[in-house]
């Protein structure tokens, strides 16, 4: 059934750190949705997606007892794993080029995208966010974080010097900031 | 001299924390952020933000897998790792206890008295038979009782001396950390003494102005870009003795704020007196 994420994860983070019985099946009935929507946002292919999912589930209960309540939620935590496997599998098949030219008609499709639920959860979506970027820091936001371009690519790709990725990064998630918290 | 506002300016943060980085320049930062506080607290803050970039995109893409996958990836984790037959225990973990020389020192001091009284009771008993020679020997114990005494006093005095010693040998062995003043107190100092493999944590303060009524300064670590709150100073006037406070893991700075008495959930940033980085 579909559930959402937990607002107060604490028992879970417990049975989940301590591998109890259940534990695992709760986490995945929580945050598949939301972890199998990211990995197939990076890597649109239902397959592929389900296989980096498979990946992503067995590396969290491995690495079980080194998440770190104090250092953020399990979600962020969850959800920082599975953008990370996703990239690196992007990385991996240099799909970059094919994906960079629909960089920006995809930010712009990822708007409209949105899904009907998100305003449930007390979270701003990320159609909310991103409308408070400039058409630029969007584009780059897009590059980086979900088609996990390196500075330097970037740099090469929209055809601007380091410094300018960097100061642009910096502003983008500088509104980002304001807006989040 | 390095200029930490331009290295803060210039985004190189946000590349490491992002990923965009080489290993070397993440590697440079975490060493920047070990040398100078401000870059600390800017890490935590983009770290939030990222964090909500994460939460905002994961809920903004949600999409169901095909049912039949959690089965499957259900048991490739168990495969790896098996889960616990149990279900997890509802008990919250107790913190460990500072151990208390009173703890140890009663039982040792009742036990000694109780010997005493035994010693002296059975002496009685027998003074009936020999009371005049026994007078002595009374005598005797009631100097050995006294020595006993001067014994106790003088254990006790070792036993908080190995207390003190204690304390000195991990307050030397601990991280000391120098909280250094912000622009609001350039004078505040305090210190925080930090066991990075236990998690315990003392603080002692040199020079904080003294709090208005009703305000109460609070110590904060941060992990992981985030503020833990460690406890409450128990000021005596501008100074406080060294203090136990809550332990953390992790920690990469320590900040004191002034918080209404009794303290905050998270802490007033405008309010921050002194800050150190581990």
């Amino acid at each position: 059934m579909h559930k959402f994420p937990l607002r107060d994860e604490s028992a879970l983070v417990k049975a989940f750190q301590t591998r109890s019985a259940g534990a695992l099946e709760e986490v995945y009935d929580h945050y598949s949705d939301s972890l199998y929507g990211i990995i197939f946002k990076i890597v649109p292919n239902e397959d592929v997606a389900a296989d980096i999912l498979q990946e992503v589930f067995v590396r969290i209960w491995k690495n079980a007892e080194r998440y770190d309540a104090e250092k953020g939620r399990l979600f962020t935590w969850m959800v920082n794993i599975a953008r990370n496997a996703a990239i690196d599998h992007l990385r991996s098949k240099s799909h970059k080029s094919a994906a960079s030219i629909q960089g920006l008609q995809d930010s712009v499709g990822m708007i409209e995208r949105s899904h009907p639920d998100t305003m449930e959860v007390d979270h701003i979506g990320m159609r909310e966010l991103v409308e408070k970027l400039d058409l630029e820091q969007r584009q780059l936001i897009e590059m980086a974080y979900f088609q996990g371009y390196s500075q330097s690519e970037l740099a090469e790709e929209l055809d601007i010097p380091l410094g300018t990725v960097k100061s642009r990064m910096r502003s983008a998630l500088k509104i980002l900031r304001h807006w989040i918290t | 001299m390095f200029d930490v506002g331009q290295y803060i300016a210039s985004g190189a943060i946000e590349a490491c924390l992002m990923g965009l980085a080489t290993p070397e320049e993440t590697a440079e930062m975490n060493r920047l952020a070990s040398l100078y506080p401000e870059i600390a607290v800017e890490i935590a803050a983009i770290q939030a933000s990222l964090d909500g970039l994460h939460l905002a995109a994961a809920n903004t893409y949600r999409r169901s897998p095909d049912p039949r996958l959690k089965a499957k990836v259900l048991a490739a984790a168990f495969a790896e790792v098996p889960e616990r037959k149990t279900p997890s225990p509802n008990t919250t973990p107790t913190a460990p206890k500072a151990i208390q020389p009173a703890r140890i020192l009663m039982p040792i001091l009742a036990v000694m008295g109780l010997t005493s009284a035994l010693v002296l009771g059975w002496l009685w008993q027998q003074s009936d038979a020999r009371a005049r020679q026994l007078q002595s020997k009374v005598d005797d114990q009631a100097i050995s009782l006294e020595h006993a005494s001067s014994t106790n006093d003088s254990l006790r005095h070792a036993l908080a001396t190995a207390y003190h010693q204690k304390d000195s040998i991990w307050m030397a062995c601990a991280h000391m950390v120098e909280l250094k003043g912000l622009p609001m107190a350039p004078d505040a100092r305090a210190f925080v003494y930090w066991d990075n493999r236990s998690g315990e944590v003392m603080a002692k303060v040199e020079m904080l102005p003294e709090t208005p009524s009703g305000k109460e300064y609070q110590l904060w670590a941060i992990v992981g870009g985030k503020p833990v709150d460690l406890g409450m100073f128990h000021m005596q006037g501008v100074r406080m003795p060294v203090a136990a406070m809550k332990s953390v893991m992790d920690a990469e700075a320590f900040a004191v704020t002034l918080e209404k008495a009794g303290g905050s959930p998270s802490p007033t940033m405008e309010q921050m007196y002194v800050l150190g980085s581990v």
